[in-house]
């Protein structure tokens, strides 16, 4: 699903977010990435949605060269990704169900059909009764089970999320871990990034740990794919 | 598809949500339009009053005292141009008449005079448009047995012609340059307008929303504050016509029944609001979106 070849990211002056990164993850695998902060998790996972390009090295993600992504394919391909940010990022003055619905009213889904999916994905995440919540109305653990239903509208086959524990107490946030497992025993890859300790090892998943931009260790290292 | 319902309540939020510069934009594609249709207005009215003129405008054409006999090869020429609508004979006894009529203090100064000054003449009524051949006309009758003199001047329209046309081409200039500024301060409102949004423009582009979908709500911004400035121009035009008229009916009712004043007719009203709608989109189409990837 993820192949990074020799991939650099640096930032002017001098920054060298992400240095020499190979990594390969297979379609419905469930990765951590851990690290400090500043150890270039974020930078990683931007990399992999095109939210920035590297400064060298390749990246193919479901078979597509990243870089060489015509501009007009970029949204294509991002509909792919379902994303939770770490800032979780929800629009602050639209509705949790406008929030959610506007990712399938630009791939022009019927809004009939918008309501029912959007209420679907939100009884999923418990927030149902909340559709017509603004954001600031929600928790924090809320507005993130928010931000992890509106990533998972599009039925993505890849599952990017940066910290989405880091807002939530610890029940949230096996809540939402639970609910990573059910998606990715179902055939979604994950691949989050943590500094969350305690769930990386009773998850017991593949861990990819990274220090200064380069990775340290790999609990499940795979080789490079044929 | 495009759902052009979002368009409208995303590019109306965008409006409303800063309206300070919003408004500042508006008024400044109305006051770009305002000179605009402030230049057709006065052209326009010009124009009918040349018009009316050029109607009116006559040939008169004097004949030599005694050159009545002449006058049955005279009419037969006269009858011969398709653009004379119309001639009528005046004996110089009935041109003293008319004088006295006109004139009648002036009397006494007529009957001073021994002889009667007048001479007998023709009044031609033309059709407009046949300025060229009147002219080509009045040198031949000029040469005809028993003419005196021929009047026909149409200098002046043809310089009241050639203001009309330099106010309006003036006005037009002016409209584009104040357009012109018009449309960088549309470009400049919309790059704010995405400073302000900025954090919903990445959620959209990072949960791959495709650009015509990012970007179609400020196109409809411009598209909103052209028109804004196009009805605010028309507004402030109607305004001040009303007011001029007003005035002029009060206190000047000969001008007013001599200029018969009218406003800009409804097609040069869509062409402001058109050009109101140009100047937003194309100040809104010069803003480079683009989503900044390092």
């Amino acid at each position: 699903m993820i192949q990074m070849y020799h991939v650099f990211k640096h930032y002017p002056p001098n920054i060298h977010a992400l240095a020499d990164v190979t990594l390969f993850v297979e379609k419905g695998e469930f990765v951590f990435l851990t690290g400090h902060s500043g150890a270039g998790k974020s930078t990683l996972l931007r990399l992999i949605t095109r939210a920035e390009i590297p400064s060298a090295g390749q990246i193919l993600v479901a078979g597509r060269n990243v870089l060489a992504l015509n501009p007009s394919k970029i949204p294509f391909f991002r509909r792919q990704i379902g994303v939770v940010f770490q800032d979780i990022k929800l629009i602050a003055r639209k509705t949790i169900f406008e929030n959610i619905a506007f990712i399938l009213s630009v791939m022009g889904v019927p809004f009939q059909e918008q309501k029912k999916r959007v209420y679907q994905i939100l009884k999923l995440v418990g927030l149902h009764h909340r559709m017509n919540a603004l954001p600031h109305q929600l928790s924090g653990g809320e507005q993130q089970r928010v931000a992890i239903a509106r990533a998972l509208i599009n039925h993505p086959p890849l599952l990017i999320a940066d910290e989405p524990t880091g807002n939530l107490d610890e029940e949230m946030a096996w809540d939402v871990m639970t609910l990573f497992d059910k998606l990715n025993m179902k055939g979604t890859t994950v691949v989050m990034a943590t500094h969350n300790r305690q769930i990386v090892e009773m998850m017991k998943k593949r861990i990819i740990h990274i220090e200064k931009g380069r990775v340290v260790e790999d609990s499940g290292a795979r080789r490079e794919p044929a | 598809m495009i759902p052009l319902r979002y368009f409208v309540r995303e590019g109306l939020h965008i409006v409303g949500s800063n309206r300070k510069i919003s408004f500042l934009a508006t008024g400044v594609i109305a006051l770009a339009l305002f000179f605009l249709g402030f230049f057709f207005l006065i052209t326009n009215n010009l124009q009918t009053v040349e018009e009316a003129w050029r109607r009116q405008q006559k040939m008169v054409v004097y004949l030599h005292d005694g050159a009545e006999g002449d006058r049955e090869l005279l009419e037969k020429v006269l009858a011969s141009r398709g653009f004379v609508r119309r001639f009528a004979h005046q004996s110089a006894e009935e041109a003293y008449r008319r004088f006295q009529a006109d004139f009648p203090s002036l009397g006494e100064v007529l009957d001073a005079t021994r002889d009667n000054p007048f001479s007998a003449s023709y009044e031609l009524e033309l059709d407009p448009g046949h300025e060229e051949e009147a002219r080509a006309f009045q040198a031949q009758l000029e040469k005809t047995a028993g003419v005196a003199e021929v009047q026909y001047d149409t200098a002046w329209l043809q310089k009241l012609n050639s203001f009309v046309f330099f106010l309006r081409w003036f006005g037009i200039a002016l409209g584009v340059l104040l357009g012109t500024g018009a449309i960088i301060i549309v470009t400049n409102v919309v790059r704010i307008a995405t400073l302000v949004h900025r954090d919903e423009i990445e959620i959209l582009w990072l949960v791959g929303a495709p650009p015509q979908y990012i970007r179609g709500p400020f196109l409809l911004q411009g598209i909103l504050l052209g028109l804004g400035g196009g009805a605010l121009s028309i507004l402030l035009l109607a305004g001040i016509y009303h007011f001029f008229v007003l005035q002029v009916r009060s206190n000047f009712q000969v001008l007013w029944n001599f200029l018969a004043l009218s406003f800009l007719p409804i097609p040069t009203l869509l062409l402001l609001m058109a050009g109101g709608i140009f100047c937003g989109l194309a100040g809104s189409l010069l803003f480079k979106f683009e989503e900044q990837a390092d």
